[in-house]
């Protein structure tokens, strides 16, 4: 068992490497992909090129504009999600009673992760656009009525909806970790004296940590590659501006945004056949995997860090 | 505050934060399902015929009879019958002689104008026909021919194309009947029967296109009066016992019924105003009028669930289709393609992943040096970061070219990997077991990475042996020509593979998280004692990771039915239902992107695919509910906090 077990991991290895190899393999004209257009030293295939504000499927602007996109919808939504899905498996596990309608509430929480992912789109436009936008709208903006501010989508309402989608899974994974912690911990702690809250947020939090961040290192991966509910909600095939800006405030939430995987997507299915077009789609594929992994990697670094006192030792 | 107080604030009010913001998640996410739940249950609400007191404002085109250029004798040419309303024809007969059909095609008259030989469009037209006499005639869906009815119960198609006017069809039998109705689309005609109303359809057969019976209407008594078949594919009955009844075309029993307020004798025709909008004529110059409510966004159940015989197809099926290729075509609504295709497609993706998934879970959580585990965790989970969308379009650009040709090496290599690492453990196991800690987690990978490629390497050669001598050349191939099964570009195969590469993380990360964070007495002990490390793991630490483990499988379960980017881009768009993995799956999340943003909102097909969605939640809630006793129950016998 022990070679098996070794052989699926090393399969695991072997097929990060091979989709890697594979990606960057398209992305610089491999096998044809680039068609003529690299034999003719058109460079529009060319993933460094691109990188810059170079040639791009629809306008001249490049694809920094969505690289920029994606990166501060995931960001702010993982700054949003983690403490809330903390904060629900915590009440989940300490505060609640063990009673059927808890059990209920946390299947239906569970539940959630199996809905597909245009629902939390038509929810998003629904719900939160369209009557929690509009009505901050009037409270607030009312001066620029009606024109909406935040009752339109935009960057906020994108990030709010992948909340949504990703809180399941922040919350199974904070909550397993809690479960597994052994009894003695909460118990010993509140023992000595301390308050529910310093047990909680002293005690277990710490300790389970390593899995709080294995559910925000999976919602990340999930919410950057996610296109269905971003389609409806914010991502345009071109916005005129970036969401960052170099004054207060530094985001600019209310505004549409471009988003890599929906470019993936528009490419893949509506963009005419012809030179290239295999290249350029690998291209913006690697550019997107290589944003996923640098941010799920920074977490994965934070979670290494937080090293488990707690937990037994290794057996071998 | 002293110290005592502050930390008893605290306490309070992080208590109070957390429920409350707990609470605000459980509104929003209740507020998800009531959505889903508020758009798609009014689907199977009932119509109702409802008096109506204000006058219609809708203005339907003005129907007239067909005109015919020398009225002749009654027996030809398109003439109702004395109490149906007048139908909007377009064409009428004047003669049959030596079995050939005379006649005129017109253009629907537009209201206010005069009918009349001056008009343009009249084309005359004969067709060869072997009916004695013609009691109604309509042009049929294509243009090219013409539906001849004799109400002694005959049919026959004529061809009105010129250059095949000749052309003689079988006659054949449909019940008799008194008068005929068309129905939009011209697919279809219902026979006004008396005691009951048949729909007959045009289907293709070996002989061409001929008239099959599709469906019998059940009327409780006679139809004395019946509307025309409105756009909506309604139409309304009146019969001797003085009932109103609505009947949609497709579904046999009325969906609603109401008395009206005059008898027999005194209606005079029923029209429509509007879609849902009938007026009763009395005999004596009274108009009755009704409103049906709920009219257009509702469905049966059985619309949904159960094969259905639509217009034009021959057999009962399943059919997704809400939008027909033409005009007037038929609505399919059936849920089974797109349920089925999301389940198997889940489930083939698992079968594929879990094996995987949970062996490498085990390894780096288990066997594997915490020092290597620092390490070699994240770069796994680094295939986490490959979204669905990369996913689909590698697979649909480079995968699926490629896929239908090596299907043998891929059972191959499926093959070769385990048994060739089964058998060197087997071989070489016993030297590793005398030197536990040098060889044992450091080394052995290094001395699989060529044992892997070499056993892929075998599979590919296995496979391609197979392929040529057990099916002569290409398994696929052999299967088409010799078993019938079809075979499609983007296919199931396709899709699970796909589908199995993004679930693999999900199950990974929570697996190993599982393994390894359980306590290690158990597996110490039994080490101890002298077990192997696999009794030591199955022992020692499987009942603790269970319920982890089947957390993660959820979690994988619940991406595989949720994920939309990899079914969408690779379904191939078939809505078929069918085990032949080498045939395209249409899941209901590729579905929902599709047509969600191109439906009319609250329109019925929108609500049938909220209804599918609210399907999915509630399967997967049932799965969630089984996974979480279980869970519970190996909780508390282990003596973790639950």
């Amino acid at each position: 068992m022990l070679w098996l077990t070794s052989s699926m991991a090393l399969l695991a290895v072997m097929l990060l490497l091979a989709l890697m190899l594979l990606l960057g393999w398209l992305a610089t004209g491999g096998g044809g992909s680039a068609g003529q257009a690299a034999e003719a030293g058109d460079q529009w295939a060319s993933i460094f090129f691109m990188l810059q504000n170079g040639p791009a499927p629809y306008n001249d602007e490049g694809i920094f504009a969505a690289i920029v996109g994606t990166v501060t919808v995931t960001l702010l939504m993982t700054i949003i999600v983690s403490p809330l899905g903390v904060i629900v498996a915590i009440y989940l596990h300490v505060y609640a009673r063990n009673t059927w309608y808890t059990e209920l509430i946390r299947i239906g929480i569970h539940n959630l992760a199996g809905v597909p992912s245009i629902i939390y789109g038509v929810f998003g436009l629904g719900f939160f656009v369209y009557v929690i936008g509009a009505q901050i709208d009037q409270w607030f903006f009312s001066a620029a009525l009606p024109r909406a501010t935040l009752g339109t989508p935009g960057l906020l309402w994108a990030a709010v909806t992948l909340v949504l989608l990703t809180l399941p899974t922040v919350i199974v994974a904070t909550e397993e970790g809690l479960a597994r912690l052994p009894p003695s911990l909460r118990e010993g702690s509140l023992a000595l004296g301390a308050t529910r809250f310093e047990m909680t947020f002293g005690v277990l939090v710490p300790a389970a940590m390593s899995s709080m961040v294995t559910g925000i290192v999976l919602a990340i991966a999930r919410a950057a590659g996610e296109v269905a509910p971003l389609m409806l909600v914010g991502a345009v095939k071109y916005a005129p501006a970036l969401p960052l800006s170099s004054d207060l405030p530094f985001i600019q939430v209310e505004q549409k945004f471009m988003h890599l995987g929906f470019l993936l997507y528009d490419l893949t299915l509506h963009a005419p056949s012809g030179d290239g077009r295999i290249a350029l789609i690998a291209s913006i594929a690697l550019v997107l995997v290589f944003v996923v992994m640098s941010l799920t990697t920074f977490a994965a670094v934070l979670r290494g860090r937080f090293r488990m006192q707690y937990a037994q030792e290794a057996l071998f | 505050m002293s110290a005592r107080n502050y930390r008893a604030w605290l306490d309070r009010i992080s208590e109070w934060l957390i429920r409350a913001t707990s609470i605000v998640i459980f509104l929003v996410t209740a507020g998800l399902f009531l959505q889903i739940a508020s758009t798609a249950l009014p689907l199977f609400e009932d119509p109702r015929i409802a008096p109506a007191h204000e006058k219609s404002a809708a203005v339907t085109p003005n129907q007239r009879l067909a005109w015919l250029p020398e009225s002749q004798n009654d027996e030809y040419g398109v003439v109702p019958a004395a109490k149906l309303p007048l139908v909007t024809s377009d064409l009428g007969i004047t003669s049959i002689e030596d079995g050939v059909a005379h006649g005129f095609l017109k253009a629907p008259a537009r209201p206010g104008e005069q009918p009349g030989l001056e008009n343009d469009a009249i084309t005359p037209f004969s067709v060869a026909t072997s009916l004695p006499s013609v009691s109604y005639a309509s042009t049929v869906a294509n243009g090219r021919y013409l539906a001849l009815f004799n109400k002694d119960g005959f049919f026959q198609l004529g061809n009105i194309h010129e250059s095949d006017s000749t052309t003689v069809f079988p006659v054949v039998d449909i019940p008799q009947h008194d008068a005929v109705l068309p129905t939009p689309g011209k697919r279809s005609w219902l026979l006004l029967a008396g005691h009951s109303i048949h729909q007959v359809h045009l289907q293709a057969s070996d002989d061409g296109l001929i008239a099959a019976p599709l469906l019998t209407y059940a009327l409780d008594s006679p139809a004395s009066v019946v509307s025309s078949v409105g756009l909506t594919r309604h139409f309304v009955v009146f019969d001797e016992a003085g009932h109103l009844s609505l009947f949609k075309l497709g579904q046999a029993k009325s969906r609603a019924k109401r008395r009206a307020a005059a008898s027999d004798p005194e209606i005079e025709k029923i029209e429509w105003r509007g879609p849902d909008y009938v007026e009763l004529f009395h005999v004596d110059g009274g108009i009755e009028r009704y409103r049906i409510d709920n009219l257009l966004n509702t469905l049966d159940v059985a619309d949904l669930f159960m094969p259905k015989r639509y217009e034009g197809y021959s057999e009962p099926t399943n059919t997704w289709q809400p939008k027909g290729s033409a005009d007037g075509v038929e609505s399919k609504y059936s849920l089974q393609p797109l349920l089925w295709g999301t389940v198997s497609s889940a489930l083939f993706a698992l079968i594929l992943s879990v094996p995987v998934a949970l062996g490498a879970a085990i390894y780096v959580g288990y066997f594997m040096t915490p020092a290597y585990r620092e390490v070699v965790k994240p770069v796994i989970e680094l295939l986490a970061a490959f979204p669905g969308v990369v996913i689909a379009g590698l697979a649909m650009l480079w995968l699926a070219p490629r896929l239908q040709g090596f299907v043998a090496e891929l059972i191959g290599i499926l093959i070769m990997i385990p048994v060739t690492v089964s058998i060197l453990a087997m071989l070489l196991g016993s030297r590793v077991r005398s030197r536990p800690g040098r060889y044992f987690s450091r080394r052995l990978p290094l001395l699989l990475i060529p044992v892997l490629c070499g056993s892929v390497y075998g599979g590919v050669w296995l496979g391609s042996l197979i392929d040529a001598h057990l099916f002569g050349g290409s398994v696929v191939d052999w299967f088409v020509a010799n078993r019938g099964v079809s075979v499609s570009y983007f296919n199931g195969l396709l899709v699970g593979l796909a589908l199995s590469i993004a679930t693999f993380p999900v199950i990974f990360s929570l697996a190993e998280e599982a393994i390894f964070s359980s306590p290690s007495g158990a597996a110490a002990g039994s080490l101890a004692l002298g077990a192997s490390p696999w009794r030591g793991f199955v022992d020692g630490v499987l009942p603790y990771a269970s319920p982890g483990i089947v957390a993660a499988l959820m979690l994988g379960l619940s991406r595989a039915i949720g994920e939309t980017m990899i079914l969408l881009l690779l379904s191939g768009n078939m809505p078929v239902q069918t085990a032949n993995l080498l045939e395209g799956v249409r899941s209901v999340g590729a579905t929902l992107a599709i047509e969600l943003p191109e439906a009319a909102v609250d329109s019925s097909h929108f609500r049938v695919l909220f209804l599918a969605a609210l399907i999915l939640f509630l399967l997967t809630f049932g799965i969630n509910t089984v996974a979480q006793i279980v869970k519970r129950r190996w909780r508390r016998r282990y003596g973790v906090a639950v």
